[in-house]
């Protein structure tokens, strides 16, 4: 299949919104309000994965939900990716990441595994509302790691964890993980419950210092990343076109995986059509840039965001570009986020 | 009130930059680079911010978390027209950021015979504030007078 040149860095994509948990701080309340009638089958989802390729994206993360609740169609989505030679990533809790997992995982060819590890045993059930699930996470990098696959650790400052960043540090160092990244907590979905538990501004800052300066001491192989979630959509606010989407796993169209406004969906259309039909250059739409301002991160309160549609859990506002006015849809989208930038 | 300034400020930052009539000697291009900037802690802000979470005063550094070799904080922005008061209190809060990591606050000063009179202001401000003078480069075309602040 010929890819489309296109200027994609990455499309994430979710294998399904399940999951085995219910992190306190979970943006999309993966494993609430789910309707598994309308996930994606496994064809659809190797169908995606063909599309993908056809769009010519430079990278494809997997993500959920928990993705390894569906292992199989996680398996055959990585081998449909890598066939055309694109780096793969997935996120995963780690909980279902057993050996016989992780040597599947090898065979497909997946390029990097995060998982996510929030602190020390106690923050980190704490926040994932699961007492395994500290021992599941570690033991998932253990085996992933002796299986020869990179992985990255995810892990969300809370004021909880943020004194246990050497333990941290050592206990990753030690069993051989590539990157510890770590970023603010979206304030969306059940992350709104724990607002009490979010660091401060002086808070991360020293964060950010002490992660920056881990990273460049030259005593570690881990590389250290703080990471602003909301980078892509500041970036996007200056009006340069879509490098990334994410397609949920009802087969919605995301610039971002944090604004509540599907452009398009896989089921009606092809990425590709999406694409030729203009869908990088929605950026540039003024109505759009109002709607990228209204997202936040735990370090910018700036807005009261009650209004907002819930991800995953309230209507997401449907707007697709090939078949809807645009000009109609977008001046009642402006009308919504307009009214509080 | 007086605080540590966050990324989400930086729009608010730049308003208080243009709303002045000095020259913006932080020098961004644009809201966004300054917003990463601040979100990594490579540029650190102390304003005094109304209730309305206007910008009424500012005091920035540039930090060398990029440059591990560099030992100090670079003052990038502070207004000789601000009272010596907000200056002590950013600095104290700078200190509470970079938990004493640096001994130093560095003020660069390009001496501007055009401006001499500001200039003066600037080191009398520095002075009654505990700087010290470093360095005094003079040639034809420059003088570059260097402040320390060691905490």
């Amino acid at each position: 299949m010929d890819a489309m040149k296109s200027h994609l860095d990455i499309i994430s994509v979710d294998v399904t919104n399940r999951c085995n948990l219910r992190c306190k701080h979970c943006f999309n309340y993966s494993g609430e309000q789910v309707n598994s009638s309308v996930e994606h089958t496994e064809g659809e989802l190797i169908s995606i994965a063909n599309q993908i390729v056809e769009a010519g994206a430079g990278s494809t993360c997997i993500c959920g939900g928990e993705p390894l609740l569906r292992k199989e169609a996680v398996y055959s989505v990585i081998k449909t990716l890598k066939r055309s030679g694109m780096g793969v990533s997935m996120v995963s809790n780690g909980t279902f990441l057993d050996q016989e997992c992780s040597e599947s995982l090898k065979r497909s060819g997946i390029d990097v595994v995060q998982i996510s590890l929030d602190g020390g045993r106690e923050s980190h059930n704490w926040l994932r509302n699961d007492e395994k699930s500290y021992d599941a996470a570690v033991t998932a990098i253990k085996t992933l790691v002796n299986e020869g696959i990179r992985v990255s650790v995810a892990c969300t400052p809370t004021i909880r964890n943020l004194g246990e960043l050497d333990d941290v540090v050592n206990l990753l160092e030690g069993l051989g993980v590539s990157t510890l990244r770590m970023q603010p907590v979206m304030r969306l979905g059940r992350a709104k419950g724990i607002q009490e538990f979010f660091p401060q501004t002086m808070q991360y800052a020293k964060l950010a210092i002490e992660l920056a300066e881990r990273g460049s001491s030259g005593k570690y192989k881990m590389l250290f990343e703080w990471g602003d979630p909301i980078q892509h959509l500041q970036v996007l606010e200056s009006g340069i076109n879509i490098r990334s989407l994410s397609i949920n796993s009802y087969g919605d169209i995301l610039i971002s995986p944090y604004v509540p406004v599907s452009f398009g969906n896989v089921r009606h259309h092809s990425i590709k059509e999406y694409l030729e039909s203009g869908l990088c250059e929605i950026s540039k739409n003024n109505h759009v840039q109002n709607v990228f301002r209204s997202v936040d991160n735990s370090m910018d309160h700036r807005v009261d965001d009650s209004w907002m549609p819930e991800l995953y859990k309230d209507e997401l506002f449907q707007l697709d570009i090939i078949d809807d006015s645009i000009s109609d849809k977008c001046e009642t989208l402006s009308r919504m986020f307009g009214e509080i930038v | 009130m007086i605080e540590l300034l966050a990324p989400r400020d930086s729009e608010k930052i730049m308003d208080f930059l243009d709303s002045t009539s000095r020259e913006n000697i932080l020098a961004f291009k644009n809201v966004r680079m300054l917003r990463e900037m601040i979100f990594s802690s490579q540029l650190v802000a102390v304003g005094d911010v109304d209730q309305k979470g206007n910008i009424l005063r500012l005091f920035a550094v540039q930090s060398p978390l990029n440059v591990p070799w560099l030992l100090y904080l670079t003052i990038v922005y502070m207004s000789v027209d601000d009272d010596d008061e907000f200056v002590r209190e950013a600095i104290n809060i700078l200190k509470d950021v970079f938990s004493g990591k640096y001994a130093k606050i560095k003020a660069f000063i390009n001496r501007n015979k055009k401006d001499e009179n500001n200039d003066e202001r600037t080191i009398s401000m520095l002075e009654r504030l505990g700087f010290v003078m470093e360095a005094d480069l003079k040639n034809d075309s420059v003088h570059l007078s260097v402040y320390s602040f060691f905490y």
